[in-house]
């Protein structure tokens, strides 16, 4: 019980560091400060009932309860925000059907990466907002030319257990990774040749091939359906390294893994994409400038642990530090991934 | 003469409506299998080329006929003597057997596949750590990444399906053949082989076909256990078509699979349909027929108990063990001493905050994919067993072949309907489009439960409430009704189970208002909320339990079928 009382008392921590957070940012005094084009947007945003759709990341009630109060807090009114996440391709194949047959999204943000918002846009589905623009924002938030990036993916990331390996022993590069024949049977990966891509891009076609081959080869790696199992079952031991993963949240829960130090940092950015038939364009755009926000970029990291890789006193930040960080373009996964998503997949061995 | 035609209307509208929810997923099906990738509509054939031509397509077909045959035999070697156990003999404890059973059905099949990974890996897995064949150079004794594992376990969780869908053929079939071959002093064992059998015969090789296009569908043990072990089977194919990393999902590619299933299926149909020609000779409950007595297992009942126990081991109790260790944990861990300090009863707590609107859709979208499933498919198996047309055994035929499309693709078959008639009906995004979906993919199985003990029931009792004036709409409410109830429990009892944990078509049809318990679950497990995610599970069996133990109470059934029923023949 002392432990159950522990994690209820370090949740409730993390509850009030948030609300505290809320509390800085000023709540309904904040209006004020917020650019004149932020700022319109809250009548807008009050007609269309100060609610809107997102479809992107899975959260949980309590993870959705939390954005509500931090978004809520931050224009000082309160907004509902109905966050849902699935499969993003199959969701994007529905949408663009949909559309052919006249339906509506019922969508106001499709929050994805470029991969998966290449697809839309090519549909004609995403609306043609400049963010950085309109809000006057950092240019290296603008992911395309109608994306707004609120976090960077961790697909290309590995993940190490702490039973079996010691930080020494942690890769430091990909090729490293095959390096050691310890590792053999020991390495878990989603079924997804997405991952070398981006690692491809930062460490070149031939070399991510070759990390391929040796995993599928001497490596004997083995494949999992998700990426939650490869996490699951390198958190449980039975694997030792798990790629495409991230151990933010499973380290928080106490589990032994960490991220290994790779260098370089390959990330993938997600971006907030307005649809076109949006019925709460505004609410949209109003959660759209707050998640990209210091302090709608804290709640993230503090209720998802996700967040742009610049956002100060994150382990992301930290893991990137004296490393060199590469962002995967919009352009590389819009034109260049689905090229090489069948020679990647033909070295994994699938169809 | 008006109530007449009125009783016959409802039967064939009430089929003809499931027979159009089933050409919803077969002619999506064949529709995907023509278009390109995920553009329904734009015809073309590459599908059916890619897929034939692939020189893996061969192997992989053997693997996949292996893992559908391998699979049903596994679960007859369990569920035909844990039937004859509960319906023919005096074993004790039959009610407990029954809800155990049931219990069985609401567990989601991933956390079985999970229990044996953490048994039998080769990595770190409890069985190679206790004969101490773990670590970086030891050899593991036990590796389940391999098929024969996917088919036993897939066999194994299978048992509680078959049994209720051949339970009712035992129940409803004629004692008086048995009992006049022991009274000629056949031995029981000959009599089992010689008589028994054979009038099962039509319930038996409906469970086959059925679960054999079943075994090859599912995916929870192919991606949990084939996937790491590099065995690709047809679900995997599927699989890898419909979850793309970039782009659009390739259905027409999944439709083209889908279309090798309906070819598998296809073939065992016909066996299937030329064999019910002969059905008749099996019908042997007529208006003098009676239940046999109950056989005495004396010495034999701790081995009866014996295998029961060992079922119940090996498909409840470990998977029940992991799904609560892992409620316990706050984060994924294998069963050790030091795990035992982190145990926590946060996911209880969190679970319980989190139920309560999915629940209460769950609850709504349960209760009408079994009311459905029970309407339409008492309504398909009076006209595929008792009009004697043609008509009827393509309806049967059909409604058989459903299964055989992939979930994705049945999903996504149901997704567009509700798109196409969104702007008449606003069916898209809701709860009414998930159960009418879930009650389609699970009329299958309703109508195989129902077939098998309607083939036992003799055409005469139907021909004598003719002569004698009756209209068939009400030798419909008064003698097949009757006389089918048990096999409408246990197809009601399948349905409500399985619609409470099936995760694909509800986060596929799902447009945000419409969250179910399985999809919280996902979310969860999405999040690595593995804990809260097994405390929804047990939650979610425990309150199942409980309904299906009402349902058994209020509605007077027992392991004997109907209680409170009338004595056989006396309707007639």
């Amino acid at each position: 019980m002392g432990r159950f009382r522990e994690e209820c008392m370090s949740r409730a921590r993390a509850i009030a560091a948030a609300l505290l957070v809320l509390a800085v940012a000023g709540g309904g005094a904040r209006a004020a400060d917020l650019p004149p084009a932020v700022a319109a947007l809250l009548p807008q945003a009050k007609a269309e009932g100060l609610t809107a759709n997102i479809f992107g990341i899975s959260l949980d009630p309590a993870q959705i309860a939390a954005f509500n109060k931090s978004i809520s807090a931050f224009y000082g009114v309160p907004i509902t925000l109905n966050m849902t996440g699935s499969l993003h391709p199959q969701k994007a194949a529905e949408l663009v059907q949909g559309a052919k047959m006249g339906a509506e999204s019922g969508l106001d943000i499709f929050w994805t990466a470029s991969a998966i918002a290449g697809t839309l846009e090519k549909a004609d589905l995403i609306a043609p907002f400049d963010w950085v623009s309109a809000f006057g924002l950092d240019p290296a938030f603008r992911e395309g030319t109608k994306g707004l990036r609120l976090h960077d993916g961790t697909l290309a990331g590995v993940i190490y257990n702490t039973q079996l390996l010691k930080p020494d022993q942690a890769p430091k590069s990909y090729p490293s990774i095959v390096d050691n024949p310890k590792l053999k049977g020991r390495i878990a990966m989603p079924r997804a040749p997405n991952v070398f891509i981006f690692m491809a891009y930062a460490i070149g076609d031939a070399a991510a091939q070759n990390l391929v081959k040796q995993l599928m080869g001497p490596q004997q790696a083995r494949i999992l359906p998700t990426y939650p199992d490869v996490q699951n079952r390198v958190m449980s031991g039975e694997f030792a390294i798990g790629l495409g993963v991230d151990s933010t949240m499973a380290r928080r829960r106490g589990a032994p893994v960490a991220n290994a130090p790779i260098d370089p940092v390959v990330l993938t950015p997600w971006a907030a994409w307005l649809m076109k038939d949006a019925k709460h364009p505004a609410t949209g755009k109003l959660f759209g400038y707050w998640a990209s926000s210091p302090q709608g970029q804290r709640t993230l990291w503090d209720v998802d642990g996700i967040a742009r890789v610049t956002t100060p006193d994150t382990d992301l930040a930290k893991l990137a530090e004296k490393k060199k960080v590469v962002l995967v373009p919009h352009d590389y996964m819009v034109e260049t991934l689905p090229k090489l998503v069948p020679v990647y997949s033909r070295l994994m061995g699938l169809h | 003469m008006r109530l007449r035609l009125s009783g016959l209307s409802l039967i064939y509208g009430l089929a003809l409506i499931a027979l159009a929810s089933v050409l919803v997923s077969l002619l999506g099906n064949i529709l995907a299998s023509l278009s390109v990738e995920s553009e329904i509509g734009r015809v073309t054939l590459h599908n059916f080329a890619r897929l034939l031509g692939d020189p893996d397509f061969p192997p992989m077909l053997c693997r996949t006929l292996i893992q559908g045959g391998g699979t049903v035999v596994v679960m007859l070697f369990f569920s035909l003597p844990i039937a004859w156990l509960v319906a023919r003999t005096d074993m004790r404890g039959k009610g407990m057997i029954v809800a155990l059973l049931t219990a069985k059905l609401a567990i989601p099949g991933f956390i079985t596949a999970m229990a044996y990974v953490w048994l039998l890996n080769p990595n770190n897995g409890m069985v190679n750590a206790l004969l101490g064949r773990t670590g970086i150079d030891a050899t593991p004794l036990a590796n389940i990444y391999g098929l024969g594992w996917i088919c036993f376990l897939q066999g194994v969780v299978l048992v509680p399906a078959c049994v209720f869908l051949i339970l009712p053929a035992f129940f409803t079939m004629d004692g008086t053949l048995e009992e006049a071959a022991w009274v000629s002093g056949v031995t029981r064992w000959r009599t089992l082989r010689g008589i028994v059998i054979p009038l099962l015969a039509p319930a038996l090789l409906a469970a086959m076909l059925f679960f054999f296009v079943v075994a090859i569908e599912v995916f929870d043990f192919v991606g949990l256990i084939g996937m790491p072990g590099h065995v690709e089977v047809l679900s995997l194919w599927i699989y890898d078509a419909t979850h793309p990393v970039v782009g659009l999902p390739d259905y027409g590619f999944a439709g083209a699979a889908g279309m090798a299933m309906f070819a598998l299926s296809g073939t065992a149909i016909a066996c299937y349909v030329h064999y019910l020609k002969r059905a008749r000779r099996f019908a042997v409950l007529g208006g003098k027929a009676r239940q046999v007595d109950l056989l005495e297992l004396g010495k034999w009942r701790w081995a009866a108990h014996g295998f029961v126990g060992t079922w119940l081991l090996i498909a409840l109790g470990l998977p029940i063990a992991t799904l609560l260790w892992t409620a316990l944990v706050p984060f994924l861990e294998p069963p050790s001493t030091a795990a035992l300090a982190h145990l926590t009863l946060n996911g209880f707590v969190f679970a319980f905050t989190y139920m309560g609107k999915p629940l209460v859709n769950t609850l709504l979208v349960m209760a009408i994919s079994v009311l459905l499933t029970l309407l339409w498919g008492a309504s398909v198996s009076w006209v595929a067993t008792r009009s004697r047309s043609r008509f009827g055994q393509w309806l049967d035929a059909l409604i058989f072949l459903s299964p055989a499309v992939p979930s994705m693709v049945a999903a996504v078959a149901f997704q567009m309907m509700g798109i196409a008639l969104h702007r008449w009906i606003p069916l898209y995004g809701s709860i009414w489009l998930i159960a009418i979906a879930m009650a389609t993919r699970l009329l299958a199985f309703g109508t195989r439960t129902v077939n098998a003990a309607a083939f036992q029931i003799n055409p005469e009792l139907d021909e004598a409430a003719y002569a004698s004036g009756v209209s068939r709409g009400k030798a419909f409410r008064r003698i097949f009704l009757p006389m089918v109830t048990p096999a409408l429990f246990y197809a009601a009892i399948m349905a409500g189970m399985l619609s409470a944990r099936e995760l694909t078509l509800p986060l596929m049809i799902d447009t945000g208002h419409a969250s179910l318990v399985s999809t919280l679950i996902f979310n969860l497990q999405t999040n690595g909320n593995v804990g809260p995610a097994s405390a929804v599970g047990l939650y979610m069996i425990v309150l199942l339990l409980a309904l299906v133990l009402a349902a058994r109470w209020l509605g007077g059934f027992s392991e004997r079928g109907i209680t409170s029923a009338p004595p056989r023949g006396e309707e007639a």
